[in-house]
């Protein structure tokens, strides 16, 4: 009987490794190894709070995580401050509203050793404009040519925006003749201070200074980058020193690092904005009065500060952007107010229960979020819900996963949104979800003032006018209450004191690059 | 045996042929539009043409019996489709997550077998003694415990005020303890009782007061009779530790952000990757069936006293 | 004497049980505090007078949203036990009475969903039909209802051809009244003692489906989602964690303990 346990035994385990080990692959790295060789490297631990399948920069968004961590580069780029920098280009010339000649930087090198030219750049940028399927920051090219280091850039019509989209991480500059290698979207051939050495699909990517980086010497030599997608967790994982450096912490934790000396925290707004779309066919909502009613009932400061750790936001663009709003907020919370323009508009609750009506009917606004918008889409909600009940608005709050087949449907009152509001520093992107046919536009909002400033930044190419149409427009949209722009978001990096030359970007692309060292 | 073992297998393959066809069904009965969330998962809003486009390449227009059959069809080829967020086969994000999860069920399972031998023996030879008393109330608090705040109290305590274990690192001992211990809690409250009743079922058997009125040492009973004789219930406890294992690991998952099959469930319901949450159901089913059949060919080998065809006990 | 003991402990549970159930029905009154309001001037306030739990991460009173959860996870507990038991009974009744390709078909059903490990089928249909109370309800009825079903047609089988069987169906009358005279009373015992010992294990699927964040959705207080939105703030403010754990796992071991004497007290041969 005993001979039979035993059986039974390895006959269980058996089969867990069949079904295990046969079926797995070998995707994971022995990282004690490529630490064990000595105690004189410089290792850095880092976490992404985001990782897709691949990164492969032309697919999606998955170049900012070649951006982050220090992989890609692109042509030109924003630095911390959002300015624009010379990259792989060393320098540009704008020659005319269609022309860019950009001076390919001497001594780039891709990660496998190949000199960067003016015909490898042309061919990656090439290949992101022909298989990538972000519309959004492709441009019409009439021509595009490469002249040993000279890269002359010739777009169909006056193209503003060129080198805001060139510095998209979907532009990351890549090897195109090692592209074909059906490994190339996990260990893309870039440029950056760092080489990728292996990636794992939701555990993280293992990384390798590049020798040949043109800016010389990179400071560390392995970066180990943890895709951690919960926020409490990077707190742990910085505390116990899992990591040396996290992004995006909540707002609730970083007390535990800010009087802390073994930690260091850089913090700042950034640039995404929180936003409540309205649905503009509700009758309702045509009021302006009524829009301003809710602008009015809602305490942003309160929000903002005790909720989700942002700043409050008078209009899309945070007042880092030179085209951000500089004046006072148009609405500050004053629900006496609220109250005075509903009673003057005629939305007045009749039979005292507390609620307004609108012909006849309770008027109970839905606010809807996706699922994955997390808990601060839901909190606003329920506060909303306590502050509009003090102006007599009723406000359901549904989070749900088919959001979008709602937003269609016209199933909604009140849509949250996040947006990026200016990745390339430049307002047009976010602005034509406000255009009357834009895209974007779910809730229908049709302003013939806004169009005609829309359609005259289209065709705009001088920055300084850009930016003052930019900021006529938000301060248009504010004025006219076409959403709720609620707060703008707390960008924070929190690294542990061996960690230095850390910049914390106000768009977030980057984390780390060359400047990076470890103690 | 053997023409018994085959009618067994065709009568698996049957049921799971069931379980493809209402794993099929929920998808396409399911609600909101895979096109779109494929489209909308990074703060974008794709125009209808290209949503329309997506629909037609995702085969999502197709009538139901068309897309089952052409899904099972890939299925029996060992194809479930493209993940919609991966854009990559099902097979292979399976195939990388399947080892994490089968590292974390055979560490529990390795728990669970000592531990819940160890109570059960031990509760059985102290009948209603202390030390049985203190064990069953232990088992009580284990079945009675909900796993997921049990896990969140070990990271509360062990990582973020001991600092005794790590949870970053999936491939490392100090990173595995805690999500398997949580894992089997539960579990070896629930079969510490089953052990016991069985080992006090054998003990008090007329063989063993046998051995005893012999003057043979009770250890001795134990690991030469009793516990040979108590392998039965030992093998019908795997089985049914199969399904709550592979139940568990969702939750525990979860919690200890493990990379494994159930956190990627979870993942694609986020994002509605039917095609991998489809994998993901299927496969659990036929792994769970498949050793379900093991264990039930296995107790028949070894206690022919099992009537065949007898109905096969599940919880 | 012994059994005299267990009795009393069992009449114990049970009386523990009831008030546990019948308080959570008055809970609201005992509330100081309404569940959903926030307040924004106490946000992830610790323990105080006013809040005897402390507040959230929107300021809403944690002992009132535990109290109120109470009720959430009982009524849906036995609302989805008594729809899985009738309907479980029902069929497996029709399938023991009339055996034959009625029974095989019955039972291959069963099969089917039983070849599922329980959680993942109900993660599955969730997941694919959307989060949400209704579809949770859905999922794991759809689950339990087969073991109940095959317990009872398990019993129905053993006792169909039983002389008092025979001796009722000679005496006529409609297979209805034989059924619900002579067959239900005699399988009822066990089915009950089931019952009682499943009542702990759903309420533990049904907190931990909400602690998915695939159950009951917030903003409504239920014990799993409450620590599903609590875990972010473990280290700021662990009572939110604390008080909702704790409170499923009392009540949960009230249930599983009841069960456990119950069948002690109706099924002694069990060990």
């Amino acid at each position: 009987m005993v001979k039979k346990l035993l059986a039974f035994f390895i006959i269980i385990v058996m089969v867990f490794i069949l079904i295990g080990c046969g079926k797995s692959v070998e995707t994971e790295t022995n990282q004690e190894a490529v630490l064990g060789e000595g105690n004189e490297l410089k290792v850095l631990n880092m976490a992404l709070f985001w990782l897709d399948a691949n990164i492969e920069p032309t697919e999606g968004w998955h170049g900012w995580t070649l951006s982050r961590a220090g992989i890609g580069e692109n042509l030109v780029q924003f630095d911390e401050n959002m300015n624009l920098k010379a990259v792989i280009a060393e320098s540009w010339e704008t020659v005319d509203e269609r022309t860019i000649i950009f001076h390919i930087r001497e001594g780039v090198k891709f990660h496998n050793g190949k000199a960067v030219d003016a015909e490898a750049v042309k061919k990656s940028i090439e290949r992101a404009l022909d298989i990538s399927n972000r519309d959004d920051v492709k441009f019409p090219l009439t021509s595009m040519e490469a002249d040993g280091h000279k890269l002359t850039i010739v777009t169909e019509d006056a193209y503003p925006t060129l080198l805001n989209n060139l510095a998209d991480p979907v532009f990351t500059i890549v090897d195109v003749s090692a592209a074909e290698d059906p490994n190339f979207k996990y260990q893309p051939i870039a440029t950056g201070p760092f080489k990728v050495t292996s990636f794992t699909p939701d555990v993280g990517l293992t990384l390798e200074k590049h020798d040949e980086h043109w800016s010389g010497e990179v400071a560390v030599d392995i970066v180990n980058v943890k895709y951690i997608q919960d926020g409490s967790v990077r707190t742990m994982a910085l505390q116990s020193g899992e990591i040396d450096l996290a992004t995006q912490i909540n707002a609730r934790d970083l007390s535990l690092f800010e009087n802390n000396d073994e930690f260091v925290v850089h913090k700042g707004p950034n640039l995404r904005i929180f936003l409540l779309r309205f649905n503009m066919d509700k009758p309702y909502m045509q009021h302006l009065a009524f829009r301003q009613a809710l602008a009015y009932g809602i305490d942003k400061e309160t929000y903002a500060r005790e909720l989700v750790n942002g700043v409050p936001a008078k209009g899309p663009f945070t007042d880092e952007l030179s085209f951000g709003h500089q004046g006072e907020d148009f609405y500050k919370y004053d629900p006496q107010k609220a109250n005075q323009l509903l009673d003057e508009a005629g939305f007045i609750d009749t039979n005292g229960d507390g609620i307004r009506e609108y012909q006849g009917e309770n008027i109970v606004l839905k606010y809807i979020s996706r699922t994955n918008h997390g808990n601060d889409a839901n909190n606003i909600g329920i506060a909303m819900q306590s502050q509009f009940k003090d102006i007599g608005i009723g406000v359901e709050v549904v989070q749900v996963e088919n959001y979008s087949d709602m937003a269609k449907n016209g199933d909604y009152d009140l849509k949250w949104e996040r947006w990026t509001s200016a990745p390339t520093a430049d307002p047009e992107n976010f602005l034509s979800s406000y255009g009357t046919d834009g895209p974007g536009n779910v809730g229908n909002y049709s302003n013939p003032e806004f169009d005609r400033l829309y359609d005259e930044l289209r065709i705009t190419f001088d920055k300084g006018s850009r930016d003052q149409l930019g900021m006529d427009g938000a301060e248009l949209l504010m004025q006219d209450v076409a959403s709720l722009f609620l707060y703008y978001q707390e960008g924070t990096v929190v690294t542990n004191k061996k960690v230095d030359g850390i910049y914390r970007f106000i768009s977030e692309v980057y984390y780390i690059d060359e400047r990076v060292q470890v103690k | 045996m053997k023409k018994y073992i085959f009618r067994r297998f065709l009568q698996v393959l049957l049921v799971i042929l069931g379980a493809t066809f209402l794993t099929f069904t929920l998808t396409y009965i399911s609600p909101g539009d895979a096109a779109e969330i494929l489209l909308t998962a990074h703060d974008t809003v794709p125009t209808e043409e290209v949503l329309e486009r997506t629909r037609e390449e995702m085969g999502l227009n197709d009538p139901f019996m068309l897309q089952y059959g052409r899904w099972l069809k890939g299925l029996s080829q060992g194809d479930l489709g493209i993940s919609y967020r991966a854009k990559v086969p099902v097979m292979d994000v399976l195939a990388q997550r399947i080892p994490m999860t089968v590292k974390l069920s055979i560490t529990a399972l390795c728990f669970l077998v000592f531990f819940s031998l160890l109570l059960g023996i031990l509760s059985a030879i102290y009948q209603n003694r202390f030390f049985d008393y203190i064990i069953r109330l232990l088992s009580f608090f284990g079945i009675s415990i909900p796993s997921f705040w049990l896990g969140l109290l070990l990271i509360y305590w062990f990582v973020v005020k001991m600092r005794y274990f790590t949870i970053t690192n999936p491939n490392e001992l100090k990173s595995i303890l805690l999500p398997a211990i949580t894992l089997t809690i539960p579990l070896v409250g629930r079969y510490t009782r089953q052990i016991r009743a069985s080992v006090l079922e054998e003990l008090s058997q007329d063989y063993v007061l046998g051995a005893r009125a012999r003057g043979t040492k009770e250890i001795k009973i134990i690991f030469q009779h009793v516990l040979p004789n108590a392998i039965i219930g030992i093998i019908t406890l795997f089985g049914m530790s199969i399904a709550a294992l592979l139940s568990g690991t969702v939750i525990v998952e979860n919690v200890f952000l493990w990379p494994g099959l159930g956190s990627m469930a979870l993942e694609a319901i986020e994002y509605r990757d039917y095609p991998l949450l489809q994998g993901y159901v299927i496969f659990m089913s036929i792994v769970y069936v498949a050793l379900n059949f093991v264990v039930e060919i296995v107790t028949q080998y070894l206690d022919p006293r099992v009537t065949i065809g007898a109905e096969r006990k599940i919880k | 004497m012994m059994k005299k003991i267990k009795r009393i402990f069992f009449l114990f549970m049970l009386c523990l049980a009831f008030s546990i159930i019948i308080f959570s029905f008055i809970a609201p009154k005992f509330a100081p505090n309404d569940p959903l309001v926030t307040d924004f001037q106490n946000v992830l306030r610790e323990p105080t007078d006013k809040y005897p739990f402390g507040t959230d991460q929107v300021g809403r009173c944690i002992y009132s949203r535990i109290l109120y959860g109470a009720k959430t996870t009982l009524s849906i507990t036995f609302l989805l036990l008594g729809l899985v038991f009738l309907f479980g009974l029902i069929i497996g009744t029709i399938a023991g009475m009339i055996g034959g390709k009625v029974d095989t078909a019955i039972m291959r059903i069963t099969d089917i969903i039983l070849s599922f490990p329980d959680m993942v089928l109900a993660i599955a249909v969730v997941g694919m039909l959307g989060p949400g109370l209704v579809n949770t309800v859905l999922a794991l009825s759809l689950i339990w209802w087969t073991k109940y079903a095959r317990l009872s047609r398990v019993l129905v089988m053993s006792i169909k051809n039983r002389e008092y069987i025979d001796a009722g169906r000679m005496a006529g009358g409609s297979p209805l009244k034989l059924i619900t005279r002579y067959i239900f009373p005699n399988i009822i015992s066990p089915l009950v003692v089931q019952l009682a010992i499943d009542i702990g294990s759903m309420m533990l699927a049904i907190a931990g489906l909400s602690f998915l964040g695939l159950g009951v959705q917030p903003p409504a207080p239920e014990w799993g989602n409450m620590l599903n939105e609590g875990r972010a703030y473990m280290q700021t403010a662990p009572w939110l964690l604390i008080y909702p754990g704790m409170a499923i796992f009392i009540v949960v071991c009230v249930f599983n303990v009841l069960g456990d004497t119950l069948r002690d007290v109706l099924d002694p041969k069990h060990i």
